[in-house]
């Protein structure tokens, strides 16, 4: 795959639910592409199928049409089984209530990945640390997720999702469950990583104040892409209507 | 069977059924008052239906346990009361020269000088009871054991129960059916007899087929006329039947008759209720004429239901613990059941529900499971009794030489008890813990957070103090009573209120529940000489090994709990260097170590199963083995033989020299046993005489035999000396062990009505004691003083009075001739080949002979058939812990949902999630079986230990039956995998974009 390539690919992408007799078509021909080292935010009323896109696109889903890209790889084609190894490898997640392993510690809850990536103990250990240290949790590694605050459980959340070094980070509403200050910390970190570490980021957020740190804003209505937005263009809108 | 925990059974039924009375009385009413609750309780029921199912097996599984051991209780009482009617028939009552053996088939050896008396007695009893409507049936009768051969089939059977009866009174006492209907014994022409189907088989014989008789004269001719089917003819086993004027003219007894048989009105059974009535009219007609008259049917019945009800306390006392795991089970799959809804119980209280209503709302579910749960608990109880009888049939089967027909009886009281017992306990515990989760911070449950932790140092401070001044009391009580339960009881509570107290002054919980644990393991686990040097001789009994083995299970899985963090640290250093295995490992002694409550009560569950089986088993295994030595059970001989009563062997020594066609050169030492049914009673006790038995050795038995001792009294040395001193000096005499009082309690079995006094068996001197002997036939007595006590290891053969001949010639002249025969054989002479040679050469005295190895291995078979059934049994209560491992798994399953979504996600693989969940049960199964089994044999070393410093059992070894107990714990370590796999595979299926979709 060329620098220039998409490392995400949805192509008509489609997804129908069945709940009883009542049928949900959550997505209804999407096509997107997003570039490595991007920072996109997908934005939309609820409902719309921002969650399940993310789902499908980062493989946690199936798809009932169209196709999914990743780093060249179509994923239909992959097995279960390739499927989690491939997001052990070079995936991250970070979601809005945090799914920290409760009974875990922050460090082991970080090194867990690593772990089922087959790093020796030893080692995942101390790159897990070392996330620790990137989010500013290091001295709080010992701690279950029960005595940690709401924006240091998402900060372990984050550590966790690129402690594997992976190329793409998912986050469904990171700062949903958080206060402004905290949000806005957060949103804050994940660009810096998205800048320092060229990690590509596709957030799904209400949060306005996120999608505006982020280089494109995706906004999603019943079940379709309606509007891409560049950074610059959201930012005269808002001017606009401030004015 | 008569009596359940020490209480009368019809008690123990009528407290229950108006307990269960009350209780559901006071559901209704709750019920009737708020109907909304118990919709809101029960329509759970339906909603999840494998949860439903699950929980009814959880909460049954303790009623299943007691309604096994009830049944089994039944079954025996049932079986043995079969044996006494096939015997006795319609027969109630059997009158006979005053002491008479009527103890029909047991034991070896039998009674002889039985005199026979006037059939005209029969016509007396009859005007004795005429015109009261209370028997139905008056008939003299002659029942003897003759030898009969076949010639043609060449088959001999040394003992069959010769019948006899007057032809003209058999109304009353049963119909004789013969192949093509009713047969009569009047039917019979001279020289033919009629056999009962075993007698004809054994014989391998039918119509027409002839027979030899042998009763103690020349062999008498007959032939087969039917092969008959007739309860009553005095046995269960063989029988062959003939008129009255027969039998007396083959036994040369004419006009006289043995026993006289009354039929009281009735069927087989209710028949005896009226024996009071019958005894108290023939009485008075009988004991002027030297005769007795003896409730046989009732008194079978008694001891039938005696022998239930020892059966009974075996199985509800070893149950005990597997009855304490279900109870933890039932509380387990209700705290669980509150968890899972916490968040549902804290909008309710918030809308204004109260605590009360919560508690209320439980009770209602937990009740509908209960009564569902109970009903079938209590039938298949008695599905697995069914099938514990079959095996114990086979066992007894091989003792007694035949088939055991086992009647499978299943009694409405039984299961009734059961049922209420089951639904009582289980709504109990359920009520317990309603209110345990009734007690919630409200904000806290609606958000499903952990409930925030409130001091509670007052509580925690009068606790600890009241149950430390509690158990000191118990300690109290158990020194000055002289009583082990409640001395560890109290010495057990004192350890644990410790924990709170420690918490108060600051120490860390895992020291405070660490030390204490440890302290209550290692307390209890002490030698009990131990125990004895600081608190003085005390008295055990099994609820001492009951309440020990509780709270030394409590104290290690405290300790286990409060420790876990080192020994899975431990665990991941060795595997976690398997790379695969490391997320795997990390994941599944996690969650268990997080959850203390729940792993520690499924640990406490397993692990108190676990040890109960080990203990049991090991320390069962060991006592079987102490039985496995020719030398200890045969008593330095090595074929035994007995004859029938009507022949039997004055002088052995020149019977053998003129036995046709024996070769004597074999037998190195031949002695000879007599028999006689007599009422003893210890001089100064204060007692009343029982009857009892007392044998007659011969000298060359006292001079050869090695029996042991188990006490000696003051003044003699050795067994030996003992033997030596019967010998020499008439009067002197050995008793059993099962008449000897013991300060410890732990025999199930009926114990004899003859008992002594005033010593222990177990401890302490032993001063001779004196017992009066009265021959009720002869009017004789005699003194005798017992100056030992056989061993425990003696085989019940030689249970009663022991003293020597002399002492019985001297005493009831002509009363008492050998019918036992003992024999010690040179070197390399085949003792079961001279065993039948025996038989074969006396064959006219009905011999039946068998070697002691033989005799042994039977009585070895049947133990560890029967120890293999105890076995099953406890295993039973396995499955509590197998439920228990499904329940959690189920609900983790539920309660995981998101963090398995999650483990998914960042690249867990479905059967790296099924692993996690196999590896929880893992941990809970092995560290159960491990630690179960470490306890459970260093308890059954301790009881070898103590046991080897009591009388008999110097040379008892620990034996573990490894490979049972490793197959017992595979097959349950693979079952428990199974009960977990269902909801490990439902894990694995779990979607991550639909377990993260909601919180």
């Amino acid at each position: 795959m060329s620098p220039t390539e998409p490392i995400i690919e949805a192509r008509a992408v489609r997804k129908t639910y069945e709940t009883g007799k009542v049928k949900v078509d959550a997505l209804k021909g999407i096509d997107m592409a997003i570039g490595p080292g991007e920072m996109v935010a997908i934005m939309g009323p609820s409902g719309c199928g921002k969650t399940t896109l993310l789902n499908c696109l980062s493989g946690l889903d199936s798809v009932d049409g169209g196709e999914i890209v990743i780093e060249g790889t179509p994923l239909q084609a992959m097995s279960d089984r390739a499927r989690t190894d491939y997001r052990a490898r070079r995936m991250g997640f970070v979601f809005q209530f945090y799914n920290l392993m409760p009974v875990l510690t922050a460090v082991e809850n970080v090194e867990l990945p690593l772990l089922v990536s087959r790093v020796e103990a030893r080692e995942a250990r101390r790159r897990a640390l070392d996330a620790l240290g990137l989010v500013g949790l290091r001295e709080r590694a010992s701690h279950v997720p029960d005595e940690l605050s709401g924006g240091e459980r998402q900060r372990v959340t984050i550590a966790r999702s690129l402690v594997n070094d992976p190329a793409i980070v998912w986050a469904d509403e990171p700062t949903g469950d958080l206060d402004s200050e905290n949000a806005a910390e957060i949103v804050e970190l994940m660009r810096r990583l998205n800048v320092e570490r060229g990690l590509t980021f596709l957030i799904v957020t209400h949060d306005i104040a996120v999608g505006r740190k982020t280089d494109r804003i995706v906004r999603m209505l019943d079940g379709r892409v309606v509007e891409e937005q560049r950074l610059l263009e959201v930012h005269d809108v808002l001017a606009g209507h401030a004015a | 069977m008569t009596e359940l925990f020490g209480i009368p059974i019809d008690t123990f039924l009528v407290v229950v059924l108006i307990a269960l009375a009350g209780t559901f009385g006071v559901i209704a009413i709750l019920a009737l008052r708020n109907r909304v609750l118990v919709r809101l309780g029960v329509r759970n029921l339906g909603r999840r239906r494998g949860r439903t199912a699950l929980i009814v097996v959880g909460l049954m599984l303790g009623t299943t346990i007691m309604a096994t051991a009830l049944t089994t209780g039944d079954t025996m009482s049932n079986t043995i009361r079969g044996t006494a009617v096939a015997s006795l028939g319609e027969t109630d009552e059997l009158v006979s020269v005053r002491g008479a053996e009527v103890d029909l088939g047991t034991g070896l050896g039998s009674a002889t000088g039985v005199e026979y008396f006037d059939e005209a007695v029969a016509d007396r009893v009859e005007a004795a009871v005429a015109g009261t409507d209370l028997v139905d049936g008056v008939t003299p009768a002659i029942v003897e054991q003759v030898a009969v051969q076949a010639p043609e089939p060449r088959q001999t059977e040394p003992r069959v129960t010769l019948f006899a009866a007057d032809p003209a009174r058999m109304d009353g006492f049963g119909t004789i059916e013969g192949l093509e209907g009713p047969v009569s014994l009047g039917d019979l022409p001279g020289e033919e007899v009629f056999l009962n189907e075993e007698a004809a088989r054994e014989l391998g014989v039918g119509r027409g087929d002839r027979l030899r008789i042998y009763a103690g004269g020349p062999a008498a001719h007959a032939i087969v006329r039917d092969v008959v089917s007739f309860e009553g003819a005095g046995t269960a086993d063989a029988a062959l039947l003939l008129p009255l004027a027969e039998a007396q003219a083959l036994l040369g007894v004419p006009d006289q008759v043995k026993h006289v048989l009354v039929s009281n009105r009735g069927d087989v059974t209710s028949g005896a209720a009226l024996t009071d009535e019958v005894v108290d009219r023939l009485y008075p007609v009988l004991r002027p004429l030297g005769l007795d008259v003896d409730p046989a049917k009732r008194d079978a019945i008694e001891a039938a239901d005696e022998a239930g009800s020892a059966f009974m306390a075996f199985f509800t006392t070893f149950g005990t613990f597997s009855i304490a795991a279900g109870i933890l089970l039932i509380f387990l799959v209700f705290v669980m059941l509150a968890a899972e809804r916490r968040g549902e119980l804290g909008i309710a209280r918030a809308v204004g529900t109260r605590r009360g209503h919560l508690v209320q709302t439980f009770t209602f579910e937990g009740a509908a499971y209960d009564v569902l749960a109970a009903l079938v608990g209590a039938l298949l109880g008695a599905l697995f009794a069914w099938l514990m009888v079959l095996v114990m049939a086979q066992a007894f089967s091989s003792v007694g030489g035949g088939d055991l027909d086992i009647d499978f009886a299943v009694s409405p009281r039984s299961l009734a008890i059961a049922y209420g017992l089951g639904v009582l306990l289980t709504l109990a515990v359920v009520a317990f813990s309603a209110w345990r989760v009734s007690v919630m911070t409200i904000s806290s449950a609606i958000r499903n957070l952990p409930e925030p932790a409130v001091p509670r140092r007052r509580r925690r401070l009068v606790l600890g103090l009241a149950g430390i001044a509690f158990g000191l009391l118990l300690v109290l009580s158990g020194t000055t009573g002289d009583q082990a339960t409640p001395l560890m009881v109290g010495v057990s509570l004192v350890l644990v209120s410790l924990v709170p107290i420690l918490r108060l002054l600051g120490v860390a919980e895992r020291i405070a529940f660490t030390s204490c644990g440890l302290a209550l393991v290692v307390s209890l686990m002490l030698p009990w000489s131990m125990w004895e040097a600081v608190f003085g001789t005390i008295a055990m009994d099994f609820s001492t090994w009951i309440s020990a083995g509780l709270m030394i299970v409590v104290g290690a899985v405290w300790t286990i709990v409060y420790n876990a963090d080192v020994l899975i640290g431990a665990t991941m250093r060795l595997f976690g260097r398997f790379r695969r295995a490391a997320p795997v490992l990390k994941m599944a002694m996690a969650y268990p170590l997080a959850h203390r409550f729940r792993t520690g009560t499924t640990l406490a569950m397993f692990t108190l199963v676990v040890f109960t089986l080990v203990t049991g088993v090991a320390s069962n295994g060991s006592f079987i083995k102490a039985f496995e030595d020719t030398e200890t059970f045969g008593g330095g001989f090595d074929v035994r033989a007995s004859t029938s009563g009507g022949t039997p062997i004055v002088d052995l020594e020149t019977a053998l020299a003129e036995a046709p066609g024996l070769d004597t050169e074999g037998i190195t030492v031949a002695a000879s046993q007599s028999f006689l049914p007599i009422e003893a009673a210890q001089v100064g006790a204060g007692r009343a005489p029982e009857p009892y038995v007392v044998r007659g050795l011969d000298a060359a038995f006292l001079e050869h035999t090695t029996f042991g001792l188990g006490k000696i009294a003051s003044g003699y040395g050795s067994a030996r000396e003992v033997w030596d001193a019967v010998a020499s000096e008439r009067g002197l005499a050995v008793v059993d062990s099962l008449v000897a009082p013991r300060r410890d309690q732990f025999g199930f079995g009926a114990m004899p009505d003859f008992q002594l006094s005033g010593f222990y068996y177990d401890e302490g001197p032993f001063e001779p004691v004196e017992v009066e002997v009265h021959d009720p036939q002869s009017r004789g007595t005699l003194t005798v003083t017992v100056i030992g006590i056989l061993a425990e290891t003696a085989p019940f053969e030689m249970n009663g009075l022991s003293t020597s001949q002399a002492t019985l010639d001297h005493a009831f002249p002509g009363r008492a001739n050998p019918t036992i025969q003992y024999f010690a054989l040179a070197p390399g002479v085949d003792p079961d080949a001279q065993a039948a040679r025996l038989e074969s050469a006396f064959l006219a005295y009905g011999m039946e002979a068998e070697s002691i190895e033989k005799v042994m291995r039977d009585a070895a078979s049947a133990n560890i058939t029967f120890n293999r059934l105890v076995q099953g049994f406890l295993g039973l209560g396995l499955l509590v812990g197998v439920a228990a491992l499904g329940v959690i798994s189920a609900r983790s399953v539920v309660e995981r949902r998101q963090q398995i979504g999650v483990l998914r996600a960042i690249g867990f693989r479905r059967p790296m999630v099924q692993a996690t969940f196999l590896l929880e049960s893992s941990f809970i199964a092995l560290t159960s079986i491990v630690v179960g089994t470490g306890l459970g044999l260093l308890l059954a070393w301790n009881i070898i230990e103590d046991t080897q410093r009591q009388p008999s059992w110097e040379n008892l070894t620990l034996v573990v039956p490894w490979v049972n107990l490793a197959v017992i714990f595979a097959v349950v370590y693979a079952v428990a995998l199974a009960a977990t796999l269902a909801p490990a595979l439902r894990a694995s299926r779990v979607r991550p974009a639909e377990a993260l979709r909601y919180q």
